[in-house]
């Protein structure tokens, strides 16, 4: 089932912060087994939920355009406009 | 006064406040609602006398230490309980309530137990 823009945008929101968080704590605990595997867990799905976000709904950052024939970062609504 | 004091400690919520109770001074001659306004002045004045009994108390405690615990890996939040707190460490969420400990029920303010 495809998620929606809303809520792919939500769990890119969610995910990031947890990532950001742990990163936090891993730089002064480097080795800390369960908060590596937490942040891993959480890289994974940050990456599938902004490549489906991409395929789906068009690219986050314009980094992500995937230039063939059109510029798509200008067609779609951009992430801060708050259409997502 | 140690500087500090003077930038964070408690002296600076006492200029505050005074600056508060001037401005209610103020309205209480202007606008005439001053029974409201004198039962606020009541209240912080309340405040007032228990900052100065505690300061009191805090002044006979011997000088310490101050530390930080190494934070373990514990209590940690999912990623979107951990957004809706403002940190995926439950014990980081530490709501500030004015001067009073959050006990919350459960203990002192950030509790490790």
């Amino acid at each position: 089932m495809t998620r929606s823009r809303e809520q792919l945008m939500c769990c890119i929101t969610e995910v990031s912060f947890a990532i950001d968080d742990v990163k936090l704590y891993l730089d002064t605990h480097p080795c800390d087994k369960d908060a590596l595997e937490y942040y891993e867990n959480y890289r994974q799905l940050r990456n599938e939920a902004i490549s489906e976000y991409r395929d789906c709904y068009g690219p986050i950052s314009s980094y992500d355009v995937n230039a063939e024939n059109v510029w798509t970062w200008v067609t779609e609504p951009w992430p801060w406009e708050g259409e997502c | 006064m140690d500087y500090r004091q003077q930038r964070y400690g408690r002296y600076n919520n006492r200029r505050s406040m005074g600056s508060y109770q001037n401005v209610s001074n103020v309205s209480n001659v202007s606008s005439g609602c001053g029974e409201l306004e004198s039962k606020l002045q009541e209240e912080v004045k309340h405040e007032y006398c228990d900052e100065d009994f505690a300061d009191k108390c805090l002044d006979k405690l011997p000088l310490a230490m101050a530390y930080v615990p190494f934070q373990k890996w514990r209590k940690v939040y999912d990623a979107p309980t951990g957004l809706a707190h403002g940190t995926i460490f439950e014990e980081l969420v530490l709501p500030f309530c004015g001067y009073k400990n959050n006990t919350c029920g459960c203990g002192m303010r950030g509790d490790r137990s």
